[in-house]
């Protein structure tokens, strides 16, 4: 028996050396099984039992089930230091970049001016105005008389005009979809016409291309105050700020009366000062920004409406002006050069 | 127009400051420009010099040495004029003036001499005039005394645009009436007193054989003229208003031309040949060489002045040659006229002769000024030239019936929105000059409009008026009350949103360009129009590579996409959305969608890696397209008959069988033509058609119970076959279990024999009701796989 048990006391002195210095779990588990395994060393003892004398047999059993709870506890503990020590590895590692940039479909960037165009259309169609499109190639008809600019008129100058051949014009302003839409309609009706214009114009300030957005409002009882809400109510949305919005006096052949509107300058905020003299303003703290006014009852005439009976305002602005101003856009040939680093900023 | 103020003091009391007048102005809707104030640094050390000496340069040829009385002493000053001589008053800055350049005057040694100022040139003081040289003054100058009022640089002016209605507006003595009437100003005693037309006999006959052209002519004689310099006040004073000083008989209808508004123009009295003066429009072409010596035509309808020999002046817009002014005249003819508006301006413009004269009449010059006009030249010539009148000349004058509108307080109170009263609005129009009668009972009254506002002629017009007097700003801004109706958006603006948005979500940047461009980009890229239209032309374009409007939006894109290479882009993506036009009656115009890939990318479906593919262009096409066409489903065919596009590598689109458009790698011929790389993939597409189609409103479908199998098979094909020929015969089978047949592979090179291309085919088969045997599906599969191979050319690859 004395033999038994000094051979039970060394299988579990060398089982725990083996534990001890098992590196990783594969080995761990190479020294279970060896041990405590259904053929391992500890079974075997107990198989042994039989050689045995039977009185000692119950005390030789229980030591051999005592050394195999502390064993197996011994592999769960050294289980648990070995998990532990190689999770502490993997977290232990580099760091990973996390300044390197991300992956997948880069983003390509819609147009400022569809961007603004859009915008423009929103905040009026939430007016009530809808969207109407006209021809870029107009007739004379449209683009001028109609709109009481007769041919040889002094007013015909404020329009540099490109003639197509063939007696047509590209329409230097969107004004001629209006009355496309009043020869097709009867009041009441509140538009937008919106789209390409074209004047014979080339130079820092002025691109023969541009883009206009027209409102156009018939009704009985629509007056030059209505015409000021709206107008003062679309500036402060479209800048995002409450900003001082003015009516000054001027001339369209198509309305009277007629006003230019300044807002206070974006810059500068009506200071007229910035390092200096603002150069947006030149120093005035006003940026004109549109030209409006009520409906000339000659137009009306064109298109058959009773000027006594119906009042209207119309007002015009451009795209590029209100893109150039809300995103300090300083040359308006950038929206027409296509160029990639300009675009991709949008 | 140029306003100084000293001129318009001489008709306004109490002028207020220039910045208050220049805002009350700007609200009145006479806008300012620009105010030019006198300079600070030019106003002290600029005085007036005597040469005391003169003598040359030692070091220099070009440059002489003078000796400068300055009033208190002697100074050296070195000068590159030569045109003074000893004895001269000249102008002098001495060290410390700053000129309006900028320059500021030091004493300095200028090759070994010392020269203590500068003698000045009018164009160094600011002062209108190209006369080579330095400015001499008058010699009963005081040397010493202060030069810069007496050069009128101490002058305030203000650069005002006058909108085209306000013809009355362009003269001094117009805009004081304006300015005092809008200010609440009083006008100096005598402003409207009646001239007193010089007494003559007439010496010249007038014979208006177009009173519609030319409703009035007067002209004065004047004898015993000497053409000379004019004094420094009357050059000042142009100067400042912009206008260039010639001699005293031109300064002088330039400066009634400016101050009261009626064009003049001064024959030589001499070259007149008869004492007769007709003004008749052309009767046919005919040449006319203008005082200026330049050659013109002109044709019928042409306002002409003419003499016994023929045409002596262009009416309201440039005097003759044959009998301009010269340094010999001593006998003048002043002619105040009125021209037709219409008629000047279209010779004016079909010539290219914008003059202060056709300006002004194409805007409306009063015919009530022009015994006005002529007395104050008349005086003014009298005095400056030591002239005499002689005689004088007459044509109908004008007597037109100043129009009386009636004015409605009610219509007034209904355009503005605001409630002014009859009596205001009455007032108001007072102060502008009109005659108004007494307000009736029901708040009317009736308005007559002076002569020189003739753009006054309906009662909008007065309405106008009352507001821009009273003041826009005293009109409240309201909201009107909106019919609410229903909302009819235009079908093009979501269509055009939904594009732009997956277009940027696919990596492409939108890009705006020009609707102008070259013949030759027409040739190259001509569009989706019908194939022999024309492309429109314009008449004037800005730039000859400018001068049609394109046939297609490839043109700009390629314009874009040259420029990025120029600067430097290694990858461009673009696509535009816009117009292209072509010519007709009416000229067609289609919005279409056009786009351009460039450059290196990672592959996506079939293709390596690198360049962009066709492929590439097809997945934006479709992730841009399909959502918009229903239950309907793109169409693409081998298109290899289009100029602009790769025969073997571009589609044509088509959708239920209608046109939509290309897409394809471009042709080399025209990477070569433009001079740009290869391997470009440009699309085209007419977004009309997509506008009859609506977003599919999606039913769910049942998410599949069983499992599916896939098996793929890859097959030996000819070089020309399309996967879609494969997969149209797979489909054709009409298999039940067969769920999709797609294609993932293409290869050909090593291991492929010539001729022949692998294609490798994925099937997935799928029962609604069981899970699928194996042997079932390969059984399937089979079937599937000998009716490729009996029915197409196509062999399996090992
Ligand atoms: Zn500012």
């Amino acid at each position: 028996m004395e033999s038994a048990l000094q051979q039970l006391e060394d299988i579990e002195q060398e089982a725990l050396k083996g534990i001890a210095d098992a590196e990783d779990a594969e080995s761990l588990d190479r020294v279970r099984v060896e041990f405590l395994g259904k053929k391992g060393r500890l079974t075997r003892v107990l198989r042994g039992l039989a050689a045995v004398p039977a009185q000692d047999r119950p005390q030789i059993g229980q030591r051999v089930n005592e050394a195999k709870e502390r064993l197996a506890r011994a592999v769960d503990a050294r289980k648990s230091a070995i998990r532990e020590r190689e999770r502490e590895a993997r977290l232990s590692g580099p760091q990973l970049d996390i300044s390197l940039p991300g992956f997948g479909q880069p983003c390509g960037a819609i147009h400022v001016l569809s961007r603004t165009m859009a915008e423009i259309c929103d905040i009026l169609g939430g007016f009530g105005f809808c969207i109407a499109e006209g021809p870029d190639i107009e007739d004379e008809y449209h683009n001028f008389e109609a709109l009481n600019i007769p041919e040889d008129h002094p007013a015909r100058d404020m329009q540099d005009t490109f003639f197509v051949h063939g007696g047509r014009v590209l329409r230097t302003h969107t004004s001629p979809v209006q009355i496309r839409v009043m020869e097709s309609l009867q009041p009441p009706l509140q538009i937008i016409a919106r789209g390409s214009v074209y004047r014979h114009d080339d130079d820092v300030t002025h691109s023969p291309m541009f883009h206009q957005v027209e409102g156009l409002m018939v009704d009985e009882g629509v007056t030059f105050s209505h015409l000021k809400g709206v107008l003062t109510a679309f500036l402060q949305r479209i800048f995002e700020r409450e900003l001082p919005v003015r009516f000054r006096p001027s001339y369209f052949p198509f309305t009277e009366p007629s006003a230019e509107v300044d807002i206070g300058c974006v810059m500068c905020d009506g200071s007229g000062k910035a390092d200096g003299v603002c150069r947006i303003c030149k120093g005035s703290g006003w940026l004109e920004i549109l030209g409006c006014g009520m409906v000339d009852p000659a137009v009306f005439a064109h298109v058959g409406y009773d000027s006594e009976k119906y009042t209207g305002f119309a007002f015009g602005l451009g795209v590029e002006r209100i893109a150039m101003l809300k995103h300090r856009i300083g040359d308006i040939r950038l929206f027409y050069g296509s160029d990639l680093r300009f675009l991709k900023q949008f | 127009m140029l306003l100084p103020l000293s001129w318009l003091s001489d008709f306004l009391e109490d002028l207020p400051g220039a910045e208050v007048l220049s805002e009350r102005l700007t609200m009145a809707g006479l806008e300012i420009e620009a105010i030019s104030r006198p300079s600070e640094g030019l106003a002290k050390n600029l005085v007036v010099g005597r040469i005391a000496g003169l003598e040359k340069h030692p070091n220099a040829d070009r440059l002489s040495l003078c000796r400068v009385d300055d009033g208190e002493g002697v100074r050296p000053v070195v000068c590159g004029a030569r045109n003074m001589k000893a004895g001269d008053c000249v102008v002098l800055a001495k060290p410390g003036a700053v000129l309006p350049g900028g320059v500021k005057i030091k004493a300095a040694k200028l090759r070994g001499v010392r020269s203590e100022g500068m003698l000045c040139s009018a164009g160094e003081l600011g002062l209108a005039g190209d006369e080579e040289g330095i400015l001499v003054l008058p010699d009963d100058l005081e040397p010493g005394s202060p030069a810069f009022e007496l050069l009128g640089l101490n002058e305030t002016v203000l650069e005002l645009s006058i909108t085209p209605n306000r013809g009355d507006c362009l003269s001094i003595r117009g805009l004081a009436r304006e300015i005092a009437a809008v200010c609440g100003l009083r006008l100096k005693p005598g402003f409207d007193c009646e001239p007193s037309f010089p007494p003559a006999e007439a010496s010249f006959s007038v014979k208006i054989e177009d009173a519609a052209a030319c409703p009035g002519y007067r002209g004065l004689e004047l004898h015993g003229v000497e053409v000379k310099q004019s004094p420094l006040w009357l050059r000042n004073r142009l100067s400042a208003a912009g206008m260039r000083p010639i001699n005293n008989v031109v300064d002088v209808t330039n400066y009634v031309l400016l101050e009261l508004g009626q064009p003049l123009h001064a024959f030589d009295a001499g070259l007149l040949s008869g004492r007769e003066i007709s003004v008749r429009t052309a009767a046919e072409t005919q040449a006319f060489v203008s005082l200026d010596e330049s050659e013109f035509e002109l044709l019928p309808g042409d306002i002409v002045i003419c003499d016994a020999e023929g045409v002596v002046a262009l009416g309201g817009v440039m005097g003759g040659a044959r009998s301009a002014m010269n340094a010999d005249t001593t006998s003048v003819f002043l002619e105040a006229a009125v021209f037709a508006p219409r008629a000047i301006r279209r010779t004016s413009r079909r010539l290219g002769l914008v003059t202060e004269s056709s300006y002004r009449f194409e805007r409306g010059v009063d015919g009530g000024g022009l015994d006005r006009a002529l007395s104050r030249a008349a005086e003014l010539i009298c005095d400056l030239a030591g002239a005499e009148v002689k005689g004088a000349a007459s044509g109908i004058l004008p007597a037109e019936a100043a129009p009386s509108i009636r004015v409605r307080c009610g219509r007034v109170n209904a355009v503005l929105g605001i409630d002014i009263s009859a009596g205001e609005s009455r007032d108001i129009l007072e102060r502008l000059g009109l005659t108004v009668g007494a307000v009736c009972e029901d708040g009317n009254f009736t308005a007559v409009v002076p002569p020189h506002r003739h753009d006054l002629q309906r009662e909008i017009d007065l309405i106008e008026e009352i507001a821009r007097v009273k003041g826009y700003d005293r009109v409240p801004p309201s909201m009107p009350a909106v019919v609410m109706r229903q909302n009819s958006q235009l079908p093009g603006e979501g269509l055009g949103r939904r594009l732009r948005e997956r277009l940027r979500n696919s990596g492409l940047h939108e890009s705006i360009g020009f609707s102008f461009c070259s013949a030759g980009m027409n040739r190259l890229f001509p569009g989706l129009h019908r194939s022999d239209c024309d492309a429109v032309q314009l008449e004037n374009p800005l730039r000859s590579d400018e001068s049609y409007l394109r046939k297609s939006l490839l043109s700009s894109l390629f314009e874009a996409f040259r420029r990025n290479l120029h600067n430097g882009a290694t990858n461009v993506d673009l696509f535009s959305l816009g117009r292209s036009f072509c010519g007709g009656d009416p000229p067609g115009e289609i919005d279409a969608l056009a786009g351009l890939l460039w450059g290196p990318r990672r592959a996506r479906g079939p293709g390596s890696a690198g360049a962009a593919t066709f492929w590439d262009g097809k997945g934006v096409l479709e992730r841009a397209l399909l959502p918009e066409l229903g239950a309907a489903q793109l169409e693409w065919t081998v298109c290899a008959e289009r100029p602009e596009y790769h025969p073997r590598a571009a589609a044509r689109l088509s959708v239920d069988g209608r046109h939509l458009g290309f897409l394809g790698a471009v042709h080399p011929l025209v990477s070569e033509h433009l001079e740009i790389p290869e391997e470009i993939v440009v699309f085209e597409v007419d977004t009309r058609v997509l506008l009859e189609y609506a977003p599919l409103e999606r039913a769910l479908e049942s998410i599949p119970r069983f499992p599916a199998s896939t098996r793929d098979v890859s097959l030996l094909v000819p070089s020309d076959m399309l996967a879609a020929e494969v997969i149209g015969q797979v489909e054709g089978l009409r298999e039940e279990l067969l769920e999709q047949v797609s294609v993932f592979d293409e290869y050909a090179g090593s291991g492929i024999p010539e001729g022949r291309k692998a294609l490798a085919f994925s099937m997935v088969y799928r029962s609604g009701e069981r899970t699928l045997t194996d042997d079932e599906v390969s059984e399937l599969h089979g079937r599937v796989v000998a009716h490729l191979l009996s029915s197409l050319p196509v062999a399996l690859r090992d």
